[in-house]
């Protein structure tokens, strides 16, 4: 069985996942954190891909193929615009905690106190 | 905890985890062989109950019409949040970016960079535009739309003006139009409990299916997502943006 899509999924959610743990820089951060949230939007596209399918747009289907599921690329949709709105928020986090503290690194920077 | 614990830690939760999530896939259907409901059923169902021809739309502004204005609104509060992170704090002040080179010339563009960055503005603010009107038929909408209308605003900072995108942003017409996307999609919603029907029911004429008038509410949520979206991304780099250039430590003079 060909689970190929599925496991760069996999693949880019640790890979997502390392570097949040292992860095030093917020905008790194930010950056991997992105990452693994891409593998998300690929588990998603690839689980409503058919066989020879085609985007969800009835006027446009060839004769012979199949459009393919609109859910899950609704959900893909959303899962982006969630991923752009917490990245600005970190960044910008990112961005006065720098300004606080002189450091980008999330383990050196001091707790913030109001 | 020392680095090398630290990556040690992760190898090992990430073996543990990556054995979890292979068995889980392992459960899937293969990669081609789709066999969910909901798609189908929506397919089927969209073009006689809505007389919508593009699927994505179709779910995101219909049958998950609920779920999107959730999504909107929390593109609304992070926007909020990241405005209200990038405030002048107290212990800043606004500097006025003064010209460091004396009565040398300043830096201009560079005349390709500054002619491209104009001959794309209005290819791309067009291009925008057009993919938020035909959300509905064509592959895009008003998220897509959105982004694509901020983007020709980029491009007059790219080209050098970037005191020009700040001058769009300083006021509150932005914030304005941010405000009147979301609500936009909130008054679409409401209007058909006036009339006896349920929240973001599609009440509207459908129209003839592939006309840009079609679809319902469709496009109109479309135009309100879209002007939300170009508001918001045109708020946050400007916000960005001023930190860079506007804002420096020190007691407001």
């Amino acid at each position: 069985m060909n689970m190929l899509p599925f496991l760069v999924a996999l693949w880019l959610l640790l890979v997502g996942l390392y570097g949040v743990s292992a860095t030093k820089n917020s905008i790194h951060l930010v950056s991997s954190l992105f990452v693994a949230q891409s593998s998300g939007y690929l588990l998603l596209l690839s689980l409503g891909y058919l066989k020879g399918g085609t985007a969800p747009i009835l006027d446009q289907v060839r004769v012979g193929s199949r459009p393919v599921d609109p859910v899950v690329q609704a959900l893909t949709m959303t899962d982006i615009v969630v991923g752009a709105a917490v990245s600005a928020l970190i960044l910008a986090c990112a961005l006065q905690a720098f300004k606080k503290s002189g450091t980008l690194d999330p383990r050196r920077t001091p707790p913030m106190r109001g | 905890m020392s680095e090398r614990f630290r990556i040690m830690l992760y190898l090992v939760s990430a073996l543990a985890f990556a054995a979890a999530l292979r068995a889980a896939f392992a459960g899937l259907p293969d990669f081609g062989a789709y066999c969910g409901a909901y798609g189908p059923l929506v397919l089927e169902s969209m073009q006689g109950m809505r007389h919508a021809q593009q699927g994505v739309a179709a779910v995101t502004f219909d049958y998950r019409g609920f779920d999107t204005l959730g999504e909107e609104f929390m593109l609304f509060a992070a926007v909020a949040g990241a405005l209200l992170l990038l405030r002048r704090q107290e212990s800043e002040r606004f500097r006025e970016p003064k010209d460091q080179a004396g009565d040398r010339a300043g830096i201009e563009p560079a005349p390709a960079v500054l002619g491209l960055g104009l001959l794309m503005f209005p290819f791309t603010l067009l291009l925008g535009i057009y993919v938020v009107l035909h959300g509905h038929l064509t592959p895009g909408g008003g998220f897509q739309g959105g982004v694509l209308l901020a983007t020709a605003f980029y491009y007059v900072y790219l080209s050098g003006e970037y005191g020009d995108l700040l001058e769009v942003a300083a006021g509150d017409t932005v914030a304005r139009f941010e405000a009147a996307g979301a609500a936009g999609f909130l008054l679409v919603g409401t209007v058909p409990l006036f009339t006896g029907h349920r929240y973001l029911q599609n009440v509207l004429p459908l129209g003839n299916m592939g006309e840009p008038f079609s679809a319902g509410t469709l496009p109109l949520l479309n135009c309100a997502v879209g002007i939300e979206v170009t508001a918001a991304f045109l708020l946050v780099i400007s916000a960005f943006l001023r930190q860079v250039l506007l804002i420096r430590k020190g007691k407001h003079s």
